[in-house]
């Protein structure tokens, strides 16, 4: 009974690890990155408002970053119209797999 | 001596205008002392491309307007339209003056990077 009660905690923790981490996948990325190549893919591309500024590199950036940020835009700890309407329709697993993609570029 | 003195006048107008080009983009060795004097580096790391914590972004080599927006927005706080809410940044940016944003993102903008934009 006793090796029973073990094995189920384990088997608990095991699960809440699982649910916890979410993986990013960069290969499941391609068909999730349309809205971010419109503006973060062009080169010198502009915001407008209310500063005018380019739009942050994101190619090589920290992935846990790229989630943070994507994250307090759709939790509104970020103001910003546009990435506010794009960060809320992604999903956990969207925001992990673009994270990761654009994480991996480097300048070669 | 007329050429002497056109020669002179060019060089004022070529620093005139190097010295206003720094002016609208940012003095990079004032950032570089603010950057030291409110101590970026100590969570964004020594050299700006790696933070202590992955959730910290790494700012060398980031566009300087970007940098500069960025630092409004913590300036506007997290209630105010195109502001951002964060516990430390909120804080950081408390003590700064335009100036001093612009400078300091003249400074990151300056240093090595690992950022690239690609599709």
């Amino acid at each position: 009974m006793k090796k029973l009660y073990a094995l189920l905690a384990l088997s608990a923790v095991a699960q809440a690890g699982l649910a916890a981490d979410i993986i990013g996948n960069p290969k499941a990325a391609p068909a999730k990155i349309e809205m971010c190549i419109g503006c973060h893919g062009i080169p010198g591309y502009k915001a407008t408002f209310p500063e005018v500024y380019q739009v942050p590199l994101i190619g090589g950036q920290s992935a846990k970053y790229l989630e943070a940020a994507l994250n307090a835009y759709k939790k509104g700890d970020r103001k910003h119209p546009s990435m506010n309407g794009i960060a809320a329709s992604l999903s956990d697993q969207d925001i992990a797999d673009v994270a990761a993609y654009y994480s991996q570029q480097t300048r070669k | 001596m007329k050429e002497r003195a056109m020669k002179k006048t060019i060089i004022a107008v070529v620093l005139g205008v190097v010295a206003m080009h720094a002016n609208a983009r940012g003095n990079i060795a004032n950032g570089e002392a603010l950057a030291k004097k409110y101590a970026c580096a100590s969570c964004h790391g020594a050299d700006y491309n790696k933070g202590i914590d992955p959730t910290y972004p790494k700012l060398a080599g980031q566009h300087a307007d970007y940098l500069l927006h960025a630092l409004q927005t913590y300036k506007r706080g997290g209630t105010k339209p195109y502001g951002r809410n964060n516990a430390i940044m909120v804080g950081m940016v408390a003590p700064l003056s335009d100036r001093d944003m612009a400078d300091i993102a003249a400074y990151l903008h300056s240093l090595p990077s690992t950022l690239v934009l690609k599709r």
